[in-house]
């Protein structure tokens, strides 16, 4: 089953274009990291997948077949904004009633068991919360609505690097005992490697890159080698940077693996941060949805 | 250290293991953390029959992906030094010959005084010395000579190795 | 293999009831200082009229005992008469009070209830729950709106009690536009038009402060065109025409006066008065008001003579005016008017509601 599927999906605000033609498919039982530069429309691709925005083109639908905000989907895709908004007059408590009964699904037991771990008293007002335990609150009180698919929008961005381990530690807690996914969006690229496990890219309301983080590493190298050698080297791979010294060149390519280099040439492993960066320096480098989609694979298998 | 087997329900088990992450070491993270067993194991922290934290107290201690602690216990199942038990956990197997505290320390000591001295005299750098170890280590490795199975290597083997 | 075909059941109204109690814990929850401070505010209202009203009820008890209601020419009449035209001032603060309540809950339940979340953000919250944006709209609306009917139906019957002897004795009439709009449902009607107001501005402007004061406008401005212009125009529509009246401290032209003023059935509503003359053409407020004069200025004894020399020359004085029972039905239709326009603003609430993305 595919999490979150679109298919040419762009979405317009009056005459800017915040996305255009994403083809996304994300399997399942994945922790997703959504990254790209600030106003490349990932809150906006986030809101759409929560019923939160309609695309002007294209279509979405998450947990296989659901649309994104209808009522079905709404009861199993839990979501934090930015900022985590909540209901600032509202005492704790009131706030975990609130969210109660908007939701036909939710552990009252579990909720308020986490809220004891976390020291949230719950007689004090949200507004008097400071900024991480407003976070909490509000991953709290998603997680306890049981969700097959929770959708976090930039949520470390406002939070101290205590904050947010604690934070990022009750996610991952989360999914290790409940098995759901995760969506979330981050403007830094470093430290996602712990997180997640499929990366898309989203640069100027467009998927660069997309798939899963071990295959993205496996199938990225750093050629190095004599300059005047590299436009030759080159030409025998996908190249997406080059970066010349003198006499010594460094290629970053896409490649199977399979080919040999060239003696004289080495090949090194590139981490996530180098590859991500590298494809946001250049536009016009893309990744095309690599290697098939579990589902995919089946069907061309049966097809032989 | 070994787990009581029975536990008070109010109190935490102390765990077998406890887990330290280096981000920017290079190595992925599962590695380090199959790393981290064996190191344990070899030193005696960990013995036949303890049982490995659970994937959700590593992961809540750690903050990082659970499939990250997945892989690296199947990892270590695959190379035999655990087993898991459905519903119970992951347990320590086997008992790789532990190199006793002893040992290491005699062995570091040698090294030290030994052909570290002589690398210095010869005239080379720190990172002179790594490299030169590293290539050594590897020739060690790869020398038909070598009985241990292959272990894979969280780095790709280099294309068309010189 | 044989298939019987089975009509489905739409899924949908299956698996997703409205979750009614659920949807008033959370109003509660979201509203509560709100709800409570109307509640004081409607409690005081009406703890007023019932105090303050002691005295007139008194006097109404003494009025009636003394056989005031069929003959209202015996003579102590006249002093209860005064009395009662002397001591409207709580009467009349309670009717301009009434006349805010519609504007306050626009302003302060209606105008937040949306615009709060939109300018918050706390919207993607809410919208992004199981129950939905539309649902969780509709149920809070229609559960301040049950709040509120309650909450100005009591208040308008409180009125009503409170103006009965003022009618009966002639000094205020139910028709008159202060009391046609705060009596009976039309304090219903008007208030769940200002709350539909309310809420449809603040989810059309998405600023607290800015729906409030055009809620606040909108609302009080239609109150004030009712109140001096509207509930007139409404009354004059099909008014029935006699000649029975004297035109006795009548004037010519709109009077827009209670009938039991001027001898006229008690609950009745006088809406114009005109002359005929010979041949039964109406005669210009010029020519009338000369009628008037020589009408009075002759050598008269009592009313006898005025009438007597209008029927001399022909001249016929008519009134029009609404029969007390027809009382319900203009309130009906005009509350009705105000719940329709209510409901179209709550449709377009609902849609703003969806599209909003």
């Amino acid at each position: 089953m595919n999490v979150v599927e679109t298919s040419g999906l762009a979405k317009r605000y009056r005459r800017t274009w915040a996305l255009h033609d994403c083809n996304l498919a994300v399997p399942a039982g994945r922790i997703v990291a959504l990254v790209g530069p600030n106003g490349a429309g990932k809150t906006t691709l986030l809101h759409c997948a929560v019923g939160l925005c309609t695309a002007t083109n294209g279509s979405i639908t998450v947990l296989g077949d659901l649309g994104a905000g209808s009522l079905e989907a709404l009861e199993r895709v839990a979501f934090v904004a930015q900022d985590a908004p909540l209901y600032r007059y509202l005492s704790v408590r009131s706030m975990v009633a609130v969210t109660r009964n908007l939701n036909s699904r939710f552990d009252q037991a579990q909720a308020e068991e986490r809220l004891r771990g976390l020291e949230i008293p719950p007689d004090r007002k949200v507004g008097k919360l400071s900024g991480g335990q407003q976070a909490q609150l509000a991953l709290t009180l998603a997680l306890a609505r049981g969700p097959d698919l929770l959708v976090l929008d930039e949520p470390l961005a406002r939070l101290d690097p205590l904050a947010r381990h604690d934070f990022m530690a009750l996610v991952m807690a989360a999914v290790a005992a409940s098995g759901f996914s995760v969506i979330f969006s981050s403007h830094v690229v470093s430290e996602l490697e712990r997180f997640a496990d499929y990366l898309i890219v989203l640069a100027n309301g467009r998927v660069q890159m997309v798939g899963d983080i071990d295959d993205l590493l496996t199938s990225h190298k750093v050629l190095s080698g004599p300059a005047e050698e590299s436009d030759l080297v080159g030409e025998q791979f996908t190249v997406v940077q080059t970066r010349k010294a003198a006499r010594h060149a460094e290629l970053l390519v896409r490649t199977t693996g399979e080919s040999q280099l060239p003696s004289g040439w080495e090949s090194d492993d590139v981490s996530l941060e180098e590859l991500v960066l590298a494809y946001l320096r250049d536009p016009s480098a893309s990744m095309l949805p690599g290697p098939l989609a579990p589902d995919e694979l089946e069907v061309s298998e049966a097809a032989r | 250290m070994r787990i009581d087997k029975e536990v008070c329900e109010s109190e935490a088990p102390v765990p077998s293991m406890v887990f330290r992450l280096e981000p920017r070491s290079g190595v992925p993270t599962y590695l380090q953390l199959v790393h981290q067993v064996e190191h344990a194991l070899r030193l005696g922290y960990l013995v036949h029959g303890d049982q490995l934290p659970r994937v959700k107290d590593v992961v809540a201690s750690l903050s990082i992906n659970p499939n990250t602690v997945l892989k690296a216990y199947r990892d270590l199942e695959q190379k035999g030094l655990t087993i898991g038990r459905p519903g119970q956990g992951t347990f320590i197997a086997a008992s790789p010959e532990t190199v006793g505290l002893e040992q290491l320390t005699s062995l570091r000591r040698s090294l030290a005084s030994g052909w570290l001295k002589q690398a210095a005299d010869a005239g080379l750098d720190e990172q002179g010395t790594i490299a030169l170890f590293m290539a050594a280590l590897r020739d060690f490795r790869d020398s038909p000579v070598e009985s241990r199975p292959a272990r894979r290597d969280g780095r790709q083997r280099r294309v068309g190795a010189a | 293999m044989t298939t019987v075909a089975v009509a489905p059941v739409s899924p949908r109204r299956r698996e997703h009831p409205v979750p009614w109690k659920a949807m008033a814990r959370v109003t509660w929850l979201q509203r509560r200082s709100t709800l409570i401070g109307l509640l004081v505010v409607f409690v005081a209202c009406a703890v007023a009229i019932v105090v303050g009203q002691a005295g007139t009820h008194a006097a109404y008890a003494s009025f009636v005992a003394s056989g005031c209601v069929q003959n209202r020419f015996h003579t102590p009449c006249g002093n209860f008469e005064n009395w009662f035209a002397d001591n409207t001032d709580l009467f009349s603060a309670m009717v301009i009070a009434l006349h805010v309540v519609p504007v306050v809950i626009g302003v302060f339940v209606g105008a937040p209830l949306l615009s709060r979340e939109l300018e918050s953000g706390t919207f993607r919250f809410t919208w992004t729950q199981g129950v939905g944006r539309s649902r969780s709209v509709v149920t809070t609306l229609v559960l301040l709106a049950l709040f509120v009917t309650v909450a100005t139906c009591v208040l308008g019957l409180v009125l009503n009690w409170f103006a009965h002897p003022f009618e009966v004795i002639g000094i205020e009439s139910q028709w008159q536009s202060g009391l046609f709009d705060t009596t009976g449902p039309m304090l219903v009607a008007w208030t769940l038009f200002g709350l539909a107001l309310g809420t449809f501005l603040g989810a059309l402007i998405g600023r607290t402060v800015a729906a409030m004061a055009l809620t606040a406008a909108i609302v009080g401005g239609f109150l004030v065109a009712s109140f001096v212009w509207l509930v007139a125009r409404l009354e004059a529509i099909g008014a029935l025409a006699t000649t029975r009246l004297m035109p006795m401290g009548l004037s010519i032209g709109q009077l827009n006066v209670p009938g039991a003023q001027f001898n006229g059935p008690v609950g009745s509503w006088l809406v114009r008065a005109w002359f005929t003359g010979q041949g039964g053409k109406r005669l210009s407020s010029a020519a009338a008001s000369n009628v008037i004069g020589r009408m009075y200025g002759g050598p008269a004894t009592g009313k006898v003579g005025p009438l007597h020399w209008l029927s001399v020359h022909h001249y016929i004085y008519w009134v029009s005016y609404q029969p007390a029972s027809r009382f319900w039905i203009f309130q009906v239709i005009a509350a009705a008017i105000l719940v329709v326009l209510a409901a179209l603003l709550v449709f377009a609430t609902v849609r703003l509601v969806r599209r909003r993305a």
